[in-house]
């Protein structure tokens, strides 16, 4: 199986839309601010059903979102 | 600091107070002493549980990231307290071998640590987790 880093573009999608804080998109996907923070630092990988919810929010697929790095 | 973190805290915090009364209760009242450990016991379940009530910790409350690291704490806590359970029967069984008995202060030493050790192991195994971002 091939190794990977997770790497994700939350901050910057955040900022694109309207400079979003984390609070509220902690809010609009149902977590708290503090995963967010955590995702955003690349500590976290979300569940399938967080990284839906959270492309969603941005209107882009979850690939935009989040990327594997192939080693 | 999240509900989760400060019961973690105040989970050690208990335990540690827990060791001080029972060292007491050993130097004190130690013919008492397994009523005393188990008192003692009652009273850290006790505070832990009236913590989680006044500060709502609870599972709809909480989060995936918090789930999981609840379970990643949980299977922590006990795997470390099985270990401590197991080395420290070893330890009795080649202490006591030869008198084919186990002093019952032994046997209240092994519940008390045992269950103070997975306290602890908890709440740092928590705390490490959600400092580490999970």
């Amino acid at each position: 199986m091939a190794a990977g880093r997770f790497t994700n573009t939350i901050r910057r999608l955040r900022f694109d839309s309207q400079e979003m804080t984390q609070e509220e998109l902690a809010k609009r996907v149902g977590v708290t601010r503090q995963t967010i923070i955590a995702l955003e630092a690349g500590k976290y990988l979300p569940s399938l059903g967080l990284a839906v919810r959270i492309a969603r929010v941005f209107k882009v697929a979850v690939e935009k979102v989040f990327q594997l790095e192939e080693r | 600091m999240l509900p989760q973190q400060k019961e973690a805290l105040l989970t050690m915090m208990t335990a540690a107070v827990a060791v001080v009364l029972f060292f007491f209760a050993q130097s004190r009242f130690s013919e008492y002493l397994a009523i005393a450990a188990l008192s003692i016991l009652g009273f850290l379940i006790v505070i832990v549980w009236i913590f989680r009530k006044v500060a709502r910790v609870r599972r709809d409350s909480m989060d995936e990231r918090d789930i999981v690291i609840r379970y990643q704490s949980g299977i922590i806590a006990f795997s470390a307290f099985a270990t401590f359970f197991m080395l420290t029967c070893l330890w009795l069984i080649f202490r006591f071998h030869d008198r084919q008995f186990i002093p019952i202060l032994s046997v209240i030493h092994l519940m008390f640590f045992g269950w103070i050790f997975l306290y602890f192991t908890w709440g740092t195994a928590t705390l490490v987790l959600y400092r580490r971002g999970g």
